[in-house]
């Protein structure tokens, strides 16, 4: 089991330097909570000025309850790591992990847990007050089974939006300066995976195409398995898919890292 | 033997910029790709126990060599063995046993104390729990720098950080240490004290030791042997101190005077390397010393008189510039 530690260990300290930036991350928690805001307001603005009580086939309530779960669940699946791996690559420190018996894969995925785990605590605790004063307000319980399933959906949800940026950051290896490039991605995949409005916003025709997509089954479907949209069969059918794209992207990560470390430089004396 | 490096080469591409808004416009279209040789068909072997200097000025290729042998490059041509294994093969009986220090580059946690580091790489290294808490003892002790184990690293200073650097780098006993600018940016003091580091880490463990390093004194103070590159060939490989044999054919005349003496008169008895009022240095002939000597005490006010070797700092430099010769020449 001795191989084990060398990635719990990783784990751990992610968690810790996670801890030592208490602050940054409740500043994050606040800058989360302004969208939700103002996505509120604009929707009261659109709900009181029409004619018809149900919107892009949510209730004004459905439409409040989705912004909510929205923000937190984009939140939870947030990455993050793509600018350490850019660092990593373009000041050459990538080195110092290829001298080491350990994969860099490996490492950055217990790292990325690790330095996720104290927000994602905390989030989900965020997320029972809203849901229980959802239940108390509205009365909307969701049943049981959905909740556990939701828990289920959200961590393949964390696992295939890691594979996503995993892939995007091995751009790394081909162009030096992304950041930028990083931030356009997750804007559009924020975007693309209903982390801002439910996706049936955006017309049939779109979401024809986003079913060939991985994105939306990053934060659009675990909501849609919470607030009931999707019947059981419907909830089984969509953690298959969830597997898919993960082994998916899992493939073309491994194909493009071994791609890109063939072209790196290791610049820098 | 440790290190076996055959013909090995390494060229890198890169694009052509000339000066100037209108070039930048230019190269948004179009790029022209041109190839350097970073390191050209170089051969040497080093034997378990060596600590060898690899020296030359900025962009020689001495760093382009280290990253080839520690498998982080791959070579465009040529063949090595280092520890009996293909470097760039990457396997993992490899890694366990050797390990680089790039003065440059960090491996240690920022936000957190060292000794979490320290205990990644015990667990990556698959370090039992005594060996480490014995090495860790030791070097830390040896480094001074226990008491800095629980403070995090951003809060180190930079000498504080690459002390740490280096435990963290030999915390599992690497029978080969491939040193790179080790002590880049630090005070004389810090310097000096991780040369003993090594000196007396290099006689205990027998470990080999390659070292480049922009610091003479620490090639000086370290190494017996010196590899010497240069635009990517071995300008010189062998003693260090062999690299004056080369310029033997001149002494350098270090003078105190009583009073003031003008360049032209000192001119007279050799070339002029340094001149102050009381002091000068001059470069002489080997075979003329004697006359020369005795010419200088007696018709100049001498108060101390000394003779010395062409420092090895200047003969590297002269082994440069004969080579850059060469190369213009051809």
């Amino acid at each position: 089991m001795r191989w084990l530690s060398k990635y719990t260990k990783a784990f751990e300290l992610g968690f810790q330097t996670a801890l030592e930036y208490r602050a940054n991350f409740l500043l994050s928690l606040i800058s989360a909570a302004y969208p939700i805001f103002i996505q509120t307001f604009m929707w009261t603005a659109i709900y009181q000025n029409s004619t018809e009580s149900v919107v892009y086939g949510y209730t004004y309530r459905q439409m409040l309850a989705y912004t909510f779960l929205a923000g937190l669940v984009a939140r939870i699946v947030r990455t993050g790591f793509e600018y350490e791996i850019m660092d990593d690559i373009k000041n050459g420190r990538f080195s110092t992990f290829l001298v080491k018996p350990q994969g860099y894969f490996p490492y950055r995925l217990c790292s990325f847990f690790g330095q996720k785990l104290p927000g994602l605590v905390m989030i989900l605790g965020i997320m029972v007050i809203v849901l229980l004063s959802l239940t108390a307000f509205w009365g909307v319980a969701p049943q049981f089974y959905q909740v556990v399933a939701f828990l289920v959906t959200l961590a393949l949800a964390v696992i295939l939006n890691f594979l996503i940026f995993y892939c995007f950051s091995s751009v790394a290896f081909w162009i030096i300066e992304i950041g930028f490039l990083f931030e356009g991605i997750r804007i559009v995949t924020i975007l693309l995976s209903g982390g801002i409005f439910p996706l049936e916003v955006f017309g049939t025709r779109f979401l024809q195409v986003m079913n060939l997509l991985p994105f939306q089954y990053t934060v659009s479907y675990p909501i849609n398995v919470l607030n009931g949209k999707i019947d059981a069969a419907g909830i089984a059918q969509g953690m298959l898919v969830q597997c898919f794209w993960i082994a998916a992207c899992w493939l073309l990560a491994s194909v493009l890292w071994r791609w890109g470390s063939g072209r790196y430089v290791a610049v820098g004396g | 033997m440790v290190i076996d490096v055959k013909h090995l080469s390494k060229s890198f591409d890169y694009y052509k910029k000339e000066l100037g808004l209108k070039n930048s416009l230019k190269n948004l279209f179009h790029r022209e790709k041109l190839s350097k040789e970073a390191v050209n068909d170089i051969s040497f072997q080093i034997e378990a126990g060596e600590m060898v200097g690899f020296l030359g000025p900025n962009g020689a290729g001495k760093t382009t060599t280290l990253k080839m042998l520690s498998g982080i490059l791959h070579p465009t041509r040529g063949q090595a063995k280092v520890l009996g294994y293909v470097p760039w093969e990457r396997k993992k009986a490899f890694k366990m046993q050797f390990a680089i220090v790039m003065g440059q580059k960090n491996q240690l946690w920022w936000d957190l104390p060292a000794n979490e580091s320290l205990f990644l790489n015990k667990c990556i290294y698959e370090i039992d729990d005594r060996d480490y808490q014995a090495n860790l003892a030791e070097l830390t002790e040896l480094l001074d720098i226990k008491d800095l184990l629980n403070v995090q690293v951003r809060r180190l200073s930079l000498g504080e950080r690459m002390k740490m650097e280096l435990v963290a780098a030999l915390i599992h006993k690497p029978r080969l240490i491939f040193l790179d600018e080790p002590t880049i940016g630090l005070d004389i003091l810090s310097q000096k004290k991780i040369r003993e580091f090594f000196k007396y880490y290099n006689q205990q463990r027998k470990a080999t030791v390659v070292l480049t390093s922009h610091y003479m004194q620490d090639v000086e103070d370290l190494c017996k042997r010196a590899i010497i590159i240069n635009q990517g060939h071995i300008v010189y490989d062998g003693d260090l101190h062999g690299v004056n044999e080369l310029f033997a054919h001149s002494k350098i005349i270090k003078l105190q005077l009583s009073s003031p003496v003008s360049q032209d008169t000192l001119a007279a008895f050799g070339r002029v390397k340094e001149h102050s009022d009381f002091a000068a240095t001059l470069e002489v002939p080997r075979i003329e010393l004697k006359e020369r000597s005795k010419a200088i005490l007696d018709q100049l006010p001498v108060v101390d008189f000394n003779i010395e070797d062409i420092p090895v700092e200047e003969g590297i430099a002269l082994l440069y510039q004969r080579r850059e010769a060469a190369h213009a020449l051809a």
